[in-house]
């Protein structure tokens, strides 16, 4: 017993060592003066590869799953109207008509479901890529949550780079606030998915920093592109509004 | 029980066991921020433990691998790898039974999961719950196995230790 306990305590402490030592020195990407991609050593808690410790609001909705709660709905009010044709999916909004979304805004109180979810003053509104296109004309800020890899890959024009799991998220967002302003209205992408997860991590970090106008575009990067595809009638991602490397690039469709 | 604890059999378990947990540790350390989207997928942790757990957990599996193979403090290793193969059991099965899909993330990275369907998803998670159990099994035969030699080379110094005091 006491040889299975030293034993233990031997490895959790070499753990503990190895954990610390390994997230704090390591080789960090960064970019060259020429913009390639490349990659320096750094020993410091600021370039560490994870934040030790990060508040509740880093990763909202932790211990909700979205998928498990659209199948096991909240028990039937009476008072509420019947259901909507979509089955209480997330109410995704052409939101034209109200360029730059507000934080309850988006949903058609004619369209509430059946189970309807407690009203969250904090959620952000979905759009689709119809109301996506219009705010990009309109030169709204677009920011991408996906990783620096994927960013330079392919993204919307002028879309600034957040990444949801990289470190440093807060000092972006801070300088974000400070350059644009709180009340700028925002849109936030990541990959296609209905729950946009990804998105919904930086704009709750962008919630704690007052931000106030946030929307989602559900369709990500992969919706644009695909939709854009569609729209213009092409393959060819030449034809379609689509910005690679590492630099935003010029906002709106003037290019 | 003998050949169940035959000293050729329990190096072959130790090194599979040892092989499979320095295997599933690497990619999560190489890429921590993806080893946080995983366990962020799980959604049965609190925020704040997230990251932790993914600086943290890759390295017990590391180390605790690293500890089998060598069959230097075995004992310890097999009884923490038992403990995270009983948890990651717990843990699929109850995000199977309130039907939340989940990638897995013990051999792959999150990005690697992420195009697959609710349905691809559940049926990962049934197949990794039977990798568990397996992995499980040998990290029981590993830490009964570090026991039973225990035991054996005890026995015989005490053994020796008595023909030599006869004998004298």
């Amino acid at each position: 017993m006491k040889q299975l306990i030293l034993q233990l305590v031997a490895i959790i402490g070499l753990t503990l060592l190895a954990g610390t030592a390994s997230n704090l020195v390591g080789r960090r990407d960064t970019q060259a003066a020429d913009g390639t991609a490349t990659k320096e050593w750094h020993f410091s808690s600021k370039g560490a590869r994870l934040e030790f410790f990060v508040k509740e609001s880093r990763y909202p909705n932790a211990l909700i799953c979205m998928m498990s709660q659209k199948k096991n709905p909240l028990p039937v009010n009476p008072e509420a109207p019947k259901d909507p044709p979509n089955g209480g999916e997330p109410e995704v909004v052409d939101a034209t008509q109200n360029p730059g979304g507000t934080q309850n805004g988006a949903v058609d109180p004619g369209k509430q479901t059946q189970n309807p979810e407690p009203e969250d003053p904090n959620k952000v509104p979905h759009i689709g890529f119809e109301a996506a296109v219009q705010h990009w004309e309109d030169g709204l800020l677009f920011v991408d949550a996906r990783g620096p890899k994927y960013y330079a890959e392919g993204h919307i024009p002028g879309a600034i780079s957040i990444p949801a799991w990289e470190p440093g998220i807060e000092e972006k967002v801070q300088q974000l606030a400070e350059t644009e302003g709180t009340a700028a209205p925002i849109v936030v992408y990541c990959n296609e998915s209905t729950e946009c997860e990804d998105s919904h991590i930086v704009a709750s970090q962008m919630k704690s920093f007052d931000f106030q106008e946030l929307t989602v575009y559900e369709g990500g990067f992969p919706g644009w592109r695909r939709d854009w595809k569609k729209k213009n009638k092409t393959e060819k991602d030449s034809e379609i509004p689509i910005t690679t490397g590492p630099e935003a690039g010029p906002r709106g469709p003037e290019q | 029980m003998d050949i169940l604890f035959n000293p050729a059999v329990r190096i072959i378990v130790r090194l599979a066991l040892g092989g499979i947990l320095v295997y599933a540790s690497w990619h999560k350390i190489t890429d921590p921020p993806d080893f946080a989207k995983i366990i962020f997928n799980y959604k049965m942790f609190p925020a704040s433990t997230i990251n932790l757990l993914a600086i943290y957990v890759p390295w017990i599996e590391l180390i605790a691998g690293f500890a089998i193979i060598s069959g230097i403090g075995s004992r310890g290793a097999s009884f923490l790898a038992g403990g995270m193969f009983i948890f990651f059991i717990c843990a699929l099965s109850y995000n199977l039974s309130r039907e939340c899909p989940t990638i897995c993330g013990c051999f792959s990275t999150f990005e690697d999961g992420k195009s697959l369907t609710p349905e691809q998803k559940f049926d990962e998670m049934r197949k990794e719950i039977w990798i568990d159990v397996g992995c499980l099994l040998l990290a029981a035969h590993v830490f009964f196995g570090s026991i039973v030699a225990a035991r054996s080379v005890f026995a015989d110094k005490e053994g020796a230790a008595g023909e030599s005091s006869a004998a004298a």
